[in-house]
């Protein structure tokens, strides 16, 4: 009782804090914007530009949002890239073999692989997690990693295979009124169905709650397994459906495609204030954290940066986000404190 | 309907090395608080954890409305309508205390959850225990009573019919208590059944009808609370008087080998000073939270955000790290044996040198030899039961285990031995052998700190007692005073003045 009326003193701080704490990557993102625009001398705000970017963000935004649910879990997915590029280059390799004509079937057909293929690599990693009891998920996807990769290059014999059917490449190219990419719609409908899906449905919350504590998710009697595997599911399936994007956008299928791109899924949702230890993070912190990483990405190629130059941009800018997040725990646990422990006192002091 | 709500017959449950339960038969009634008491490791949490479906029992069987059950995990005994607080409260801190109630339990309109309905209900659940709070609020933000009473709500909305409590008190403040009580009093007459688990033999009395003692696995007596004394119950606890249980030897105070002056962090300690003499055993008790380990943890360097002077003999000294506390004889044998103290799956003999590692060389190889010898030494002195030197040392029983503990550290030639709760989880025969691997520490003149919540412990080997409350020394008590006895240290723990 005591306790609460400590808190309930604190309330409006701790109101103010949450605040911060979900716009505070915005507000970054924001900043980062306005100073682009500032040293490339107006050429970042431009409708063109921002087209580019908002055609650039889908692949990395639809890998980090699989990947949020697997670090909501307090697990990992090294394997989103390689997942990637298995359901692409199957794809590919059925339309270089199997399906040549150009119906609206087979471009139908072939999405379809790409998106079941990476999806069952993906539920591979969680029944390797649960059923075989592999200790960390670390090493489970980093196994996974190797192996799809490995797979997307020797079915394509290491080579590019190009030369889609309009009906496949359609999501990764149409604009809407010319400037809105289909691909990007479809990123941010895909959001909100997993904002919903997150905060409004059982199965959503049961992610959170397994993260959080493990041990309570199992003592409410939850099937952890189905949970975790759920998870990893569906980080196959966002790669798959991000491979989908990639396959329309370059019209072909790579076997090295988005080989950083677990690194830069990941990195969307640390950025986006998700924590490492689960069940912290949301979905528009991480699609905020997909677009910092893009518009660095985009302000560099601008400003004729190296791509070395990106690299030690964006991983300074993980390693700040990640701090600013640390001290702002410390100074959340200090506050706490000094509030119970004044709470005591009044005790003590009605005691005697 | 059932007198019984649900009924053990026969439990029997082995675990590595230990018969964990032997043939444990129990029952508790609805409507009826039973209160079940015991020493640490007497099988107490082994009984509960079968009720709700974490071990399963080697042998026996389970009735439930006096059909026969199996209960195969947690969900099992949910279903059952057993639900479960236990002392470590399980809840997921970033998460809303509505989220943390409707766990698994979620209402539902179509496919998606109905937050509004959710969020009115965990805010009559939480008022009926007592709280009026947002159910918005996270939980990680609540004191720990609330924590509780949530804990209790998710019992209340999945409408159990027996809730079990394990040590509830424990962490709670005297108001807490008694609004948990009356929690009690209402699920009672609602017909629930509780099993209701506490160190605290004036709570038994308080709340319970009936009581069952535990003692090694082995199921005592039940016995209604009415036909019970507190002095009986003590000695159906123990086994065995406490004379025998407490082997203090009587041994010479010397001189000031330790003593801490203001010593603040902020927020958990506030102003601590005391002396520790060698040739004494100075106990610390106080509730969970009152900063004792805190305190300890401060003076070997653990937690650095602390002001004031810690004084070695009579040098000033500085330690900002568990290495400073090392190099001046200072030993920290801690709460938690098996996640700070050993390293499970290496040797005996490994762990026994440890701490010494750096210095058992020659040249730049370890001396082999030499810790073996050491080592086989240890094992003699201590008594410490292994097949061999070389045996894992989580294959020993959790007395040796400690034993090896304190032998890690003699090696070290410490002066100063903190030890944090040292019979915790240890059967009371290892218990003894503990408490004389200490007295005889004393009798060599050096200097031990104990820090025990089991007041029975305190009492039994201390020669002084100090008593912390909420980061604060409430009381210094010498073994000769006339308040060297449990009510006047129950009573400064509670925050009260002793005249």
């Amino acid at each position: 009782m005591i306790w609460n009326q400590a808190f309930l003193s604190e309330g409006k701080t701790i109101k103010r804090t949450r605040v911060l704490t979900k716009a505070g990557p915005l507000l970054a993102f924001v900043l980062i914007c306005i100073a682009l625009e500032i040293v490339t001398g107006g050429r970042f705000l431009t409708t063109s530009n921002i087209a580019n970017i908002l055609r650039q963000v889908p692949i990395i935004a639809l890998m980090a949002i699989g990947m949020l649910c697997v670090i909501l879990l307090g697990g990992i997915d090294l394997s989103a890239g390689s997942l990637l590029a298995i359901g692409l280059c199957t794809s590919g390799v059925v339309r270089k073999f199997y399906l040549t004509n150009d119906s609206l079937i087979s471009g139908i057909i072939l999405l379809t692989i790409c998106v079941v293929v990476s999806t069952v690599f993906g539920f591979i990693n969680g029944i390797l997690l649960t059923k075989l009891r592999l200790p960390h998920p670390f090493i489970a996807t980093l196994g996974s990693k190797f192996v799809c990769r490995g797979l997307a290059l020797l079915i394509t014999g290491s080579a590019t295979i190009s030369g889609f059917p309009n009906s496949a490449t359609t999501i990764g190219t149409y604009n809407l009124f010319g400037a809105i990419p289909l691909s990007f719609i479809l990123t941010i409908s895909l959001y909100i169905v997993m904002h919903i899906f997150l905060s409004n449905v059982a199965t959503g919350r049961k992610i959170y709650a397994f993260g959080g504590n493990r041990e309570a998710a199992k003592y409410a009697g939850i099937n952890t397994d189905k949970v975790q595997i759920l998870c990893y599911s569906l980080s196959g399936l966002f790669c798959g459906i991000a491979g989908i994007v990639y396959l329309g956008r370059l019209n072909s299928a790579v076997p090295l495609a988005t080989q950083d791109g677990d690194m830069d899924a990941i990195a969307s949702c640390i950025i986006g204030g998700a924590s490492f230890l689960g069940g912290k993070g949301n979905v528009w912190g991480t699609l905020v954290g997909a677009f910092m990483i893009q518009v660095i990405r985009n302000g560099c190629t601008l400003l004729k940066l190296s791509t070395d130059l990106q690299q030690i941009v964006i991983g300074i800018i993980i390693i700040v986000a990640v701090y600013i997040d640390v001290l702002r725990n410390e100074m959340d646990n200090k506050r706490k404190l000094l509030a119970v422990a004044k709470a005591n006192k009044v005790e003590d002091a009605n005691i005697n | 309907m059932h007198d019984v709500f649900v009924e053990l017959k026969n439990i029997t449950k082995y675990f590595p090395g230990v018969v964990a339960l032997r043939d444990v038969t129990f029952s508790a009634k609805r409507g009826m608080v039973h209160g079940l008491v015991g020493e640490n490791g007497a099988g107490k949490s082994t009984l509960i954890k079968i009720l709700t479906g974490v071990h399963q029992p080697d042998k026996g069987e389970i009735f439930v409305n006096g059909k026969k059950v199996k209960i195969g995990g947690p969900s099992d005994s949910k279903n059952l309508g057993i639900g479960c607080v236990y002392q470590e409260l399980n809840l997921c801190p970033d998460l809303s205390i509505t989220d943390n109630l409707f766990l698994n339990a979620y209402e539902e309109k179509g496919l998606f959850l109905n937050y509004k309905e959710m969020h009115e209900r965990s805010e009559r659940i939480m008022a009926d225990l007592g709280q009026r709070i947002d159910p918005r609020t996270k939980c990680g933000e609540l004191g720990l009573g609330v924590q509780q009473a949530v804990e209790i709500g998710k019992s209340v909305l999945t409408n159990s019919r027996l809730l079990i409590m394990d040590e509830p008190t424990s962490s709670l403040s005297e108001a807490e208590v008694s609004q948990l009580y009356s929690v009690i009093k209402r699920l009672k007459k609602q017909g629930v059944s509780i099993i209701f688990i506490s160190h605290k033999l004036e709570e038994v009395y308080q709340c319970c009808d009936d009581v069952t003692v535990m003692r090694d696995g082995q199921l005592i007596c039940t016995k209604p609370v009415s036909a019970v004394t507190k002095e009986q119950l003590v000695s159906y606890m123990v086994g065995r008087s406490l004379d025998t249980m407490y082997p203090k030897s009587v041994t010479k105070k010397r001189n000031i080998m330790l003593s801490v002056k203001n010593l603040s962090s902020p927020g958990i300690l506030f102003d601590v000073n005391f002396e520790a003499y060698g040739g004494q055993v100075l106990g610390f008790f106080g509730l969970v939270g009152a900063g004792r380990t805190e305190t300890m943890r401060a003076i070997f360097g653990v937690d650095n955000n602390k002001t004031g002077d810690i004084y070695i003999g009579n040098n000033k000294t500085t330690i900002n790290s568990p290495r400073d506390a090392i190099s001046n004889n200072i030993a920290f044998l801690t709460e938690d044996r098996k996640k700070e103290g050993l390293i499970l799956g290496a040797s005996v003999v490994d762990n026994l040198s440890l701490v010494t590692i750096d210095r058992d060389k020659k040249g730049l190889f370890l001396d082999k030899a030499a810790i073996h010898k050491r080592s086989k030494k240890n094992v003699e002195t201590f008594r410490i039961k292994t097949s061999s030197l070389n045996a894992p040392v989580g294959t020993l029983s959790g007395g040796n285990q400690q034993k090896v503990v304190i032998a890690k550290w003699v090696n070290t030639n410490a002066d100063i031995y903190i030890f944090d709760e040292p019979t915790r989880g240890i059967d009371i025969g290892a218990k003894t052998e503990v408490y004389n691997v200490i007295n005889d520490l004393v009798k060599e003149g050096k200097c031990v700190v104990i820090v025990s919540s089991e007041l029975p412990e305190i009492i039994g080997i201390s020669d002084r007692v100090i008593v912390m409350r909420h980061g604060r020394i409430m009381a210094d008590i010498d073994r000769q005073s006339s308040h060297f006895n449990q009510e006047d240290i129950m009573k400064a723990a509670w925050g009260g003045k002793i005249q």
